[in-house]
């Protein structure tokens, strides 16, 4: 099934066009890498796909529905964002963060109850979380911080999932498991903007190439991903080497 | 959290707000024991107990409540709205444009209800003002919003100073008092009763979006919450209370800054919790710092605005010297 589906879809910002044209499947089950360089729009294309960038001609759908025609509350179930950076001005512990998540799953009224906090539990302790659910999050380090935004996103368990940077602040160890728990999902899909070109070979199925003058890559990893394309797309000397087990790409 | 902590909270708060009505009503320059208390309030005692405690002291309280609760949950929700925990109800210009009203019919030597019907007008000049210079192309942020209600707010400083300089010297007093907050010329609430139980509905009935929104407008919109219209609503509705507030007293300091933060440091950020409280904890705040107003120089009056500052200096440096109010900007 197709999770999320563009067509002709051209987002600009101001003079700076990010894609041109662009037809996307994004089907149940893959994973795909959203990849390029410093300033190509890789936020701004997360963005328009669930309506938060609203420079854009062409089609967007979420399960089949049209985007421009979904209430927010209804887009929130089904796609979710994981942002680049979070701040919180107001103390808040982190169970209180990771239900935020439950938002768009409740009724105006309604309080949360037992099987929200659950699920917020259960998303802590994915990522590792459990043991601090009362700790202010002012006091999280960076990364403690990324994980908790990725919690409230396990929380608000839509069928999209759409992160952008997701590893940022994260050590090696935190950086392979937090993508192992985003691979080892059973249901949706997720489209994820990376800088490290081998996380996206080991944990993506699917990359999606965005090179900066509107021109855009789509295809299986194995299709797309080769160091003439990632030279072009870095605009700097990208090398491959094999280990035996997996290609790496390295940086000349 | 669970709805029962809440239930204590907000109970132990009416309790105080009771509490705090009961000594308004028995303290003055004729004070009352309970006993007698209790006899003027169910109308056994004299007539003049009966008098002075149902048609002075508890009308004069109930307008200092009603100001402290209007101006507590103006603060709480500016607070969201400017994503500042420092923000307070006269951050966006409300209080200077009411002052500008006010000061003005005072000149001009017209009565009391010109002068509420003056900071009433200026107060919404104030808000129509910098809603429209906030909300031009591309939408406005926090910042922008604050930006434009600080400079807004300069500019009625600099008028309120004009008229300072130029009234004549023996309304200088009345506009004094007026700029510091005072309740010595209010009787009861009169119109302005309704308007905290329905600002407080219409607040309570947001407040799970406002939690959300207090995370930024960004993971707002991500789980469903429509920003623009929630934050236009917010807007108008601080305001409204604000003005409503300043047209009652004039400008009360403090309340709408202090009692949001120590209830969010006390009860945490839910604002299901918060805004109910912080009704409760202005209104309290307000009603002691009157009865202190009228009765520790008495027989002369002090303005309430002097001692809701002298209570909440201290406890907003003590607040800032524990640092734990979050950041800073």
């Amino acid at each position: 099934m197709t999770l999320l589906r563009t067509r002709g879809l051209t987002v600009t910002v101001g003079e700076h066009t990010i894609c041109r044209d662009l037809d996307l499947e994004v089907g149940e089950g893959q994973r795909w890498a959203l990849l390029g360089g410093n300033g190509a729009g890789k936020t701004t294309l997360l963005h328009s796909l669930i309506g938060l960038h609203t420079e854009l001609t062409g089609r967007v759908e979420l399960a089949g529905e049209p985007l421009d025609r979904l209430a927010r509350r209804r887009t929130a179930q089904l796609a979710g964002l994981l942002p680049q950076d979070s701040s919180d001005p107001f103390p808040a512990t982190v169970l209180e963060t990771a239900l935020i998540g439950r938002h768009p799953h409740l009724g105006p009224w309604q309080w949360e109850g037992a099987a929200d906090y659950a699920a917020a539990r259960r998303a802590l302790a994915q990522v590792g979380l459990e043991t601090l659910e009362d700790r202010d999050v002012l006091t999280l380090s960076g990364g403690e911080r990324r994980r908790l935004a990725l919690a409230t996103l396990m929380t608000q368990d839509p069928i999209l999932w759409l992160l952008d940077e997701p590893t940022n602040h994260l050590d090696l160890h935190h950086q392979v498991t937090l993508l192992q728990r985003v691979a080892e999902r059973h249901s949706g899909a997720t489209l994820m903007s990376l800088h490290d070109v081998n996380l996206a070979e080991r944990f993506g199925t699917h990359a999606l190439l965005l090179f900066g003058d509107g021109d855009a890559l789509a295809g299986s990893v194995a299709q797309v991903l080769d160091s003439a394309v990632l030279s072009r797309l870095y605009q700097h000397p990208i090398r491959q080497v094999d280990d035996g087990a997996r290609r790496l790409f390295i940086a000349e | 959290m669970t709805p029962r902590r809440p239930l204590i909270a907000l109970g132990a708060l009416a309790m105080a707000s009771v509490a705090s009505f009961a000594l308004a009503a028995a303290v003055g320059s004729m004070s009352l024991g309970w006993p007698d208390l209790a006899a003027a309030l169910t109308g056994e005692a004299n007539g003049l107990a009966h008098s002075i405690v149902w048609q002075l002291r508890l009308p004069r309280a109930a307008t200092a409540f009603i100001v402290g609760g209007l101006l507590g949950l103006a603060g709480a929700l500016m607070q969201v709205l400017l994503r500042n925990p420092l923000a307070d109800p006269y951050v966006l210009g409300i209080s200077g444009g009411a002052a500008v009203g006010a000061l003005g019919t005072i000149i001009l030597g017209l009565g009391a209800v010109a002068v509420s019907g003056g900071a009433m007008a200026g107060a919404l000049l104030s808000m129509v003002l910098v809603f429209g210079l906030s909300h031009g192309r591309g939408g406005w942020t926090p910042t922008r919003l604050l930006l434009n209600g600080i400079v807004v707010a300069s500019g009625w400083g600099a008028i309120i100073s004009f008229l300072l300089s130029v009234g004549p010297t023996r309304e200088l007093r009345g506009m004094l008092f007026w700029l510091m907050g005072d309740l010595s010329a209010s009787g009861g609430p009169g119109w302005a009763l309704p308007v905290l139980p329905i600002g407080l509905a219409i607040a309570w009935a947001l407040a799970r979006p406002l939690n959300i929104m207090a995370r930024g407008e960004l993971q707002a919109t991500v789980v469903g919450v429509n920003v623009i219209p929630l934050r236009t609503t917010v807007f108008i509705l601080a305001s409204l209370l604000t003005a409503t507030a300043v047209t009652l007293a004039g400008s009360v300091g403090f309340v709408g800054l202090v009692v949001p933060h120590i209830l969010r440091l006390a009860l945490g950020n839910d604002h299901r919790l918060l805004l109910p409280a912080t009704v409760l904890g202005g209104g309290i705040l307000l009603v002691v710092a009157d009865t202190l107003a009228r009765t520790v120089i008495a027989p002369q009056q002090l303005p309430v605005g002097v001692l809701s500052a002298l209570i909440g200096v201290p406890v907003f440096l003590l607040l800032l010297y524990r640092g734990r109010t979050g950041s800073t900007p």
